[in-house]
């Protein structure tokens, strides 16, 4: 039986603030020691000190998680400069290994063959999904699942969400027991006897025509349609924009089409497309950074817009599909990747209201619920574990198998 | 398909992705209008929630507090500081700024920190500047100047709002700052165009600060307020005690006055009377003279009527205490007073159902009574309603009697009218005997005089309220029935003894004129006499006479040894001497000489011939029935 308990604390002192929050996430185990404890953090929060005060109080526990743009915990979503989340999870049947892979950002190729071969070294048995958080300023993340992928020594689901500052974009930290490092990539295998679902959405809606990246290189998109990409965006975004922190800029982004061309035609915008979004504007260039990569030249994208509306409908969707999967139990708990881009910045003080408290009212109200606010999304679309963005990756673990 | 064809669904695909673009943009400002005009709200909302928080606040600091977070939450600031160095001039604090950091210790908290954060505040506050509204060459000059005595580079003093006092001075600031690593695009950044806002927050902060200043005042001298309320309070208190205890003492020593004068005149009316009765017997009936002597006794009996109320406001009257039923007493009396008070006034009895019984002199009461209600007819010339209510007493009779008493232990009989009620002054004197607004023909001024007396006479307690033109509430508080304290056993009524039986009667009586209207009275009765004006007299008297001295008929007070003494003398001789004591003193005296209760029979003076013979045969039946069981 899967123990859990969520903790939160919006402490300003990093080790009040774990002390806090573990204090409440251990409240609901009932005196069992937990057996791994998630940890998602702030980026302006001291980080060695929460993961030192997470394992006085959960001496016996690994920790693994990663700085967020913000943190999600029960049905508070808490985009704010300190803020922190932890998951404590009991559990003799379900078993958590936690990896710190370095030098992602140097090489994510050699990252994503490190990871496999750590993971196929555990052996599992019964292993249920790799969740992989890398930092989200450097690194391919497309090539590192790629490689992570073929690499692995079976067919295991892989998501999370690449690590996140406060909107500074300077720097991102990976945790792995009291260990942080930033252009790392922190994972954790989960295996034994449980059972998982899975489902992501975004909610955008294609607009225009089809485009074909006409020039990429190295996560940058010089042009579209043999247009510069930059100019090509400008042409939907109001007034006299020249930059990317103009607010219009984050209502566009990139569907890329990933779907085979062979069933595209039959699959809904969720399944055929992936969203991405440019961080970064080459002025000289008129290029546009897309981290991740992914973005080669010759693919096929469309052009994307935001659809608060749809935002909260598609998410709800993708409860309801969980909860299909449910076979009548209540998750253990669930983990929540969800953008950053889809929390305040859209959605202003009530983002929980559109983003969060949809989702746990399909799945239960006092589900054990954690996760954070990335700067990409990572789950399986088409067959295949994927970057993207302006999108959440929902995740629940059912210990009825 | 034709190549036209194509070019014209080109076209349309043209057409359409430009009317794409066009909504996509109309919807980024749409959304860019909502999200101002929701940050909008959100800093109205903040402002008055600053406001909200800083209503009736007396400590500086929590404002600060308040001011700090406002800031950081509102904006993208990496920290906020807030300073204020002293409430006002009028009230410089003692050196020491309070100060407040949000989030706390963001701020370098040292007092460096807070020094330069001050001295910058004020350079600003001369400057008349109030960042980040700073511009100009000379503004952007002075604010680079004030980032620098904070240490910091321009653009991170993102605020630096000085405060003033309501009469200019310099007060404190609100500071704020950011770093340059910061870009948090969904939080709003404070630029030039928050300045009304800023000057909006500053209004506010600086009005609070004032109110903090004024609500501490006003406590402070709300509490100085409350002292002197109390003080004088306490003051009040202590003259209305001290008026009471005038009045009470002042009641007292016209009581004893009156008491002692009415003592006199029982004597005097007893002998008046005696020989008033002595020459009525002698003169034939239809002789003029007979008739002035019945003018004459009538007249001493008004008189006695008169030293009776005199005695009873002065507490020393006879009171014989007995458990009173006051619903029945009440209802009795009220029939006979429905009467008396006319058909243009209407009596109601209001009755406590259960209310408990009352110990007292139940004769008196009814006196009381009448007494009480005879006032409010006449306070009540065009009629209306008079109300006897009955009712257990409660505290706010303890209240209203001025007096420390259990109320438990208290019933109440009170007096209700709709008259004219009466101003302080005349209620502050009306329980004094001969105090009346009747005029002289209308009474005698006794009448609330008496029901004071014997209320107090009964351990009970008496108030007035009263308010001219809305009548008048005369409540008589009296002790319930305590335990031990049972009905009065009533007396038996053996056949008299025959006048003229041949007992012998000692009188014993210093005042000669009196101790010879007793003499008369019982000599005429056909007794035999031994008369003295002493004790020791009395005792030579009895030794000359060698008989059997049947009663004893003494005054109490004699000269040396009293009656008393002389009756318990003589009861060693005679033990079951029966004694009858006169005396002009009421009982209480007696029973203070251990002598009255349940041994000797009492009259009180003044007495007539008649009284004095029926108690001479009652008591002499009693001793003959005492001695002869069965005899009638």
């Amino acid at each position: 039986m899967v123990r859990s308990g969520v903790g939160k604390s919006t402490l300003v002192d990093s080790a009040s603030a774990a002390r806090e929050a573990i204090g409440r996430a251990l409240a609901p185990l009932a005196g069992a020691s937990p057996r791994f404890v998630w940890v998602f953090a702030t980026a302006p929060h001291d980080h060695p000190a929460i993961l030192a005060a997470l394992r006085e109080a959960a001496p016996g526990a690994r920790l693994a998680g990663c700085s967020g743009e913000g943190v999600i915990a029960g049905e508070a979503s808490e985009e704010r400069e300190h803020a922190l989340a932890v998951l404590a999870i009991a559990s003799p049947d379900v078993f958590f290994e936690p990896f710190l892979i370095d030098g992602y950002g140097a090489d994510p190729a050699a990252a994503g063959r490190a990871l496999a071969a750590q993971v196929a070294a555990v052996k599992a048995d019964r292993p249920l999904a790799l969740f992989v958080f890398p930092d989200g300023l450097v690194g391919d993340c497309t090539v590192f699942l790629d490689t992570l992928a073929e690499a692995l020594p079976c067919s295991i689901p892989v998501l999370g969400g690449t690590a996140g500052d406060d909107m500074a974009f300077v720097r991102t930290y990976q945790f792995l027991d009291e260990r942080v490092a930033s252009g790392a990539v922190a994972a954790v295998l989960v295996h034994g006897a449980a059972r998982i679902a899975l489902a992501t959405s975004h909610g955008c809606v294609p607009i225009g025509l089809e485009r074909h990246i006409t020039r990429a290189r190295g996560g940058w998109l010089d042009e579209i349609d043999g247009r510069a990409a930059w100019l090509v965006f400008k042409d939907y975004l109001d007034g006299d924009v020249d930059d990317l922190n103009a607010e219009g800029v984050i209502h566009l982004s990139l569907a890329d089409d990933v779907a085979p061309e062979s069933a595209a035609a039959a699959l809904d915008d969720r399944e055929r497309y992936v969203i991405r979004t440019p961080l970064g504007l080459d002025k000289e260039r008129n290029a546009l950074f897309f981290p991740g990569g992914g973005l080669a030249t010759g693919r096929t994208v469309r052009i994307v817009r935001r659809d608060p509306d749809r935002i909260r409908e598609s998410a709800e969707r993708c409860a309801r599909r969980i909860l299909e999967a449910a076979r009548g139990h209540a998750p253990a708990f669930v983990l929540q990747f969800d953008c950053a881009g889809r929390g305040q910045v859209l959605f202003g003080s009530c983002a929980a209201d559109h983003i969060v408290r949809p989702l746990r009212t399909v799945l239960g109200d006092s589900v054990p619920w954690v996760g954070f606010h990335t700067y990409g999304e990572i789950a399986p679309v088409a067959g295949r574990a994927r970057y993207q963005n302006y999108t959440v990756a929902l995740c629940a673990l059912f210990d009825d198998a | 398909m034709p190549l036209a064809e194509l070019e014209r669904l080109r076209r349309e695909n043209a057409t359409l992705d430009e009317q794409v673009k066009l909504l996509v943009r109309m919807e980024q400002r749409f959304h860019r209008a909502r999200t101002e005009h929701e940050r909008e709200l959100a800093r109205i909302r903040t402002l008055g929630d600053l406001s909200l928080a800083c209503i009736g606040v007396e400590d500086p600091a929590t404002i600060l507090e308040c001011a700090v977070e406002v800031m950081r939450a509102t904006f993208d600031v990496d920290a906020a500081l807030a300073i204020c160095v002293g409430d006002d001039e009028r009230r410089p604090n003692d050196g020491a700024p309070w100060v407040a950091c949000a989030p706390p210790g963001a701020w370098e908290a040292s007092e460096a920190g807070v020094d330069a954060a001050r001295r910058a505040a004020e350079r600003a506050f001369d400057a008349s500047i109030a960042s980040p509204a700073a511009t100009g060459e000379a503004g952007r000059a002075a604010h680079a100047a004030l980032a620098a005595a904070l240490g910091l580079e321009p653009a991170a003093l993102v605020a630096c709002m000085p405060l003033a006092s309501p009469s200019g001075r310099f007060r404190g600031a609100l500071v704020a700052r950011r770093g340059e690593r910061r870009a948090a695009f969904h939080r709003e950044r404070l630029d030039p165009k928050h300045e009304p806002f800023l000057m909006l927050m500053r209004a506010h902060l600086e009005r609070a600060l004032e109110s903090c200043t004024l609500t501490r005042d006003l406590r402070e001298r709300g509490r100085e307020l409350a002292a002197a309320n109390a003080d004088l309070a306490a003051s009040l208190e202590e003259l209305r005690r001290a008026q009471e205890l005038l009045q009470s003492q002042k009641l007292q020593a016209i009581g004893q006055l009156a008491g002692g004068v009415a003592h006199d005149f029982n004597n005097l009316l007893t002998v008046i009377l005696g020989h008033a009765e002595f020459a009525r017997m002698r003169i034939p009936a239809g002789s003029p003279a007979r008739d002035d002597v019945v003018q004459v006794i009538e007249a001493g009996n008004r008189a006695a009527t008169i030293t009776q109320q005199l005695l009873a406001f002065g507490r020393k009257q006879r009171l014989t205490k007995e458990v009173v039923d006051l619903n029945e007493l009440a209802s009795a009396t009220g029939r006979m007073l429905a009467r008396l008070i006319g058909e243009r006034i209407q009596l109601k009895l209001v009755f406590q159902p259960d209310v408990a019984s009352a110990y007292c002199d139940r004769g008196q009461l009814e006196q009381a009574v009448l007494n009480l209600v005879v006032n409010a007819r006449d306070a009540m010339p065009n009629g209306g309603e008079i109300r006897i209510v009955t009712r257990a007493a409660t505290a706010t009779d303890v209240e209203r009697c001025g007096e420390e008493f259990d109320p438990t232990r208290y019933v109440v009989l009170a007096v209700e009218d709709d008259g004219v009620g009466m101003p302080a002054e005349v209620r502050a004197h009306v329980f004094e005997p001969f105090f009346t607004t009747k005029g002289l023909a209308s009474g005698a001024g006794l009448g609330l005089a008496m029901v004071y007396g014997y209320v107090k006479q009964s351990q009970g307690y008496v108030s007035v309220e009263s308010e001219v033109g809305r009548g008048s509430t005369f409540t008589l508080v009296l002790p319930t029935e305590r335990p031990g304290e049972g009905r009065v056993a009533p007396r038996s009524n053996p056949a008299p003894a025959a006048v003229g039986d041949g007992s012998t009667i000692l009188v014993v009586e210093d005042d000669p004129t009196l101790r010879m209207v007793a003499v008369r009275a019982i000599g005429e009765a056909g007794w035999t006499v031994i008369e003295a004006e002493s004790a020791d007299a009395a005792l030579t008297a009895v030794e000359k006479h060698g008989g059997v001295v049947d009663l004893l008929v003494a005054d109490v007070v004699l000269p040396r040894a009293d009656g008393v003494e002389l009756a318990n003398r003589l009861r060693k001789r005679w033990p079951a001497l029966p004694v009858l004591l006169i005396s002009g003193y009421p009982p209480e005296r007696l029973e203070a000489r251990r002598a009255l209760a349940g041994e000797h029979r009492l009259l009180a003076k003044p007495f007539t011939c008649d009284q004095l013979v029926a108690e001479a045969q009652a008591l002499l039946a009693e001793a003959r029935d005492a001695r002869e069981p069965g005899h009638t």
